[in-house]
C-alpha cells in the first residue's frame, strides 16, 4: 500500500471556514486543489514539501488549514 | 415567515427606495421569495438574493467579472476618466476592480500583511485603544458612537499599521466619504466623481511623499513592506503602491466602522445576546461572525457576465450586470436556521459578508480582530450600549450598509 511516509505531516481544511480564495494553491500548488464546490482540499499524495504546506496554512486568510503530524 | 404584502404591490425596481435602503432584510426577503434571480429593468441587471446563487456567483470569477474597465460598467469609467484622470487611473490599480491575472499581482502586494497571524501583532494596541476610547465615553448622556469610537478605532489602527501619521485622520474620514460615494454607487449625488476625484488627489498628495521616504528609509510599517516587496521578481509601480495604500486606508476603516455600529444596533435589539457575550467572552469570535451575517457592512457587490450561463433557471447573457446581494443571502432561511434571529453562538456561520472566492475581503482578519476586541471589551464593561437615535437612517447607496448617525449611552455595570 502506498501512502504518505509516516513522518509527513497531514493538513486538513475546515470547509466551514474555507472561502475559496486560493491562497493555499499559490503557496503550495502540489498540496491543495479546489473541489467541485471551489473548496480547497488537501492531497496527501501530492508533490509538496512540509515547508510549503506550513507556509500555506500560515497564509490562509480564513485560518482554515491546520497541519498535524501523525504520532 | 413571509410577511403580509401591503395592498399596493411592492416594486422591486428601485433599489434606492426607502424600503430597500432602510429595511433591506424585509425588502430582499420578499424579493427572494418571489424571484430569487430577478431582472431589474431600472438597474438594468440581475438581482440575486438566494444564498446558494450568491455563493456560486462569488466563486465563479471566470464567468462573473469584477473588471470595471471592460464590459457594461466600463462606460461610466470612460466618461468620467476624461475629466477625472487621477481618480480613474488609481482605481484601475484597485484589486477589486480587476480580474486575473492582474488581480493576483495587486493582491500579492498586501495579502501576507493581513493574514490572521500577521495582524495578531496588532492585538495589544487594539486592546489599549479600545479601552482608552471607551473610557472617554463613560458617564455621558449622549455619545456620537460613529465619530468617537466606531470610526476612531479602525482608522488609528490602519493608519499606524500603514505608517501614515494618525493626525491626518479627520481628513482621511472626509476623503474616504467622498471616495465611498463613487465606489458605492451613491444615489442622488451628481457630483460624486468631482468630489471623489479631489479626495483621491489629496490622498495621493499625502501618501506619495511617505512612499518616497520609505524607499530610502524603510521602517517597520506596511508602506515600507509594499515599497520593498519583490515577489518572484515582480515589483510594483509607485502608482500601484499609492493607490493600494489609498484603498487600505479607505477599506480599512469605513467598513469596520459600519461593522461596529451595526453590531451595536443589533445588540440593542437583542439585549439577552449582549448579556450572553458579557458572561462568556469566548463568544466574541462567533458573535462578530453573527453581526457580519445579521447586518454586515456590505449589502451587495456587482459583477458582469463574460459568457452566457444559467442561474436558478434564468439565462444570464454576455455583458449582463449581476448584483450579488450578500445581505439577502445572509438571511436566506433555507440556509440559515432561524435566519431572523441574532444568535451570538451561531456556528457554523458561513455568511457571505466578506464575499467568497478570489476577491474575498483581504482585510477580513483585521476587521474580525478589531470587532472582537471592541465587543468583548464593551460587553465586559457596560451592561448596555443603548441606542438613543430614534429613527436610524442609512446611507442611500447600493453597496454599503452605513448609518448616517448613531447616538448612544453606555450604561455602567
Amino acid at each position: 500500500m502506498s501512502g504518505p511516509a509516516p513522518e509527513r505531516p497531514r493538513a486538513t481544511v475546515d470547509h466551514d471556514l474555507c472561502a475559496g480564495i486560493g491562497q493555499c494553491l499559490l503557496e503550495a500548488p502540489g498540496a491543495f486543489r479546489f473541489d467541485a464546490e471551489g473548496m480547497s482540499t488537501f492531497d496527501p499524495h501530492g508533490p509538496w514539501t512540509e515547508t510549503a504546506v506550513r507556509r500555506a496554512a500560515d497564509a490562509c486568510p480564513m485560518a482554515a488549514i491546520s497541519v498535524t503530524t501523525d504520532g | 415567515m413571509p410577511e403580509t404584502l401591503s395592498a399596493a404591490p411592492q416594486s422591486f425596481d428601485d433599489l434606492l427606495s426607502e424600503a430597500a435602503v432602510q429595511t433591506p432584510t424585509e425588502f430582499y426577503n420578499r424579493l427572494r421569495e418571489q424571484e430569487p434571480v430577478y431582472w431589474n429593468p431600472r438597474w438594468n441587471g440581475w438581482i440575486v438574493t438566494g444564498y446558494r446563487d450568491v455563493m456560486a456567483g462569488f466563486r465563479d470569477h471566470e464567468r462573473l467579472s469584477s473588471d470595471r474597465f471592460a464590459g457594461p460598467f466600463a462606460k461610466d469609467m470612460a466618461d468620467s476618466g476624461s475629466r477625472y484622470r487621477q481618480l480613474i487611473d488609481f482605481m484601475n490599480h484597485w484589486m477589486f476592480t480587476k480580474d486575473r491575472p492582474y488581480h493576483t499581482h495587486l493582491r500579492s502586494l498586501v495579502n501576507t500583511a493581513f493574514t490572521p497571524r500577521s495582524v495578531e501583532v496588532l492585538r495589544p494596541r487594539i486592546q489599549q485603544l479600545t479601552a482608552s476610547l471607551a473610557e472617554s465615553l463613560r458617564g455621558r448622556d449622549r455619545v456620537n458612537l460613529m465619530a468617537e469610537f466606531a470610526f476612531t478605532l479602525p482608522v488609528i489602527v490602519i493608519a499606524e499599521y500603514l505608517g501614515i501619521p494618525p493626525e491626518s485622520r479627520e481628513n482621511l474620514r472626509a476623503w474616504s466619504d467622498d471616495l465611498g460615494a463613487v465606489v458605492f454607487f451613491q444615489g442622488g449625488n451628481q457630483d460624486r466623481f468631482e468630489t471623489g476625484g479631489k479626495a483621491m488627489e489629496q490622498l495621493a498628495e499625502l501618501i506619495r511623499p511617505i512612499v518616497r521616504d520609505r524607499a530610502r528609509n524603510p521602517r517597520e510599517d506596511l508602506i515600507s513592506g509594499m515599497v520593498h516587496a519583490e515577489l518572484d521578481g515582480d515589483r510594483f509601480l509607485e502608482d500601484e503602491i499609492i493607490s493600494n495604500v489609498v484603498l487600505m486606508v479607505f477599506a480599512g476603516h469605513e467598513t469596520t466602522m459600519n461593522l461596529i455600529a451595526n453590531g451595536v444596533v443589533a445588540f440593542d435589539r437583542f439585549p439577552g445576546e449582549w448579556q450572553r457575550l458579557a458572561d462568556d467572552q469566548g463568544l466574541a469570535r462567533t458573535a462578530v461572525e453573527e453581526v457580519l451575517r445579521y447586518d454586515g457592512p456590505i449589502r451587495a457587490l456587482a459583477r458582469w457576465a463574460r459568457e452566457p450561463f444559467e442561474l436558478s433557471g434564468r439565462r444570464i447573457d454576455t455583458n449582463d450586470r449581476v448584483l450579488l446581494v450578500q445581505h439577502a443571502a445572509n438571511h436566506d432561511p433555507t440556509f440559515f436556521p432561524h435566519a431572523d434571529r441574532f444568535d451570538v453562538g451561531r456556528w457554523p456561520n458561513k455568511h457571505l459578508a466578506f464575499g467568497q472566492g478570489i476577491h474575498t475581503c483581504v482585510g477580513a482578519p483585521l476587521a474580525r480582530l478589531e470587532a472582537q476586541e471592541a465587543f468583548a471589551y464593551l460587553a465586559r464593561e457596560f451592561s448596555a450600549v443603548e441606542v438613543l437615535t430614534p429613527d436610524l437612517r442609512y446611507s442611500r447607496n447600493l453597496v454599503s450598509r452605513s448609518l448616517l448617525g448613531l447616538e448612544v449611552r453606555l450604561h455602567e455595570r
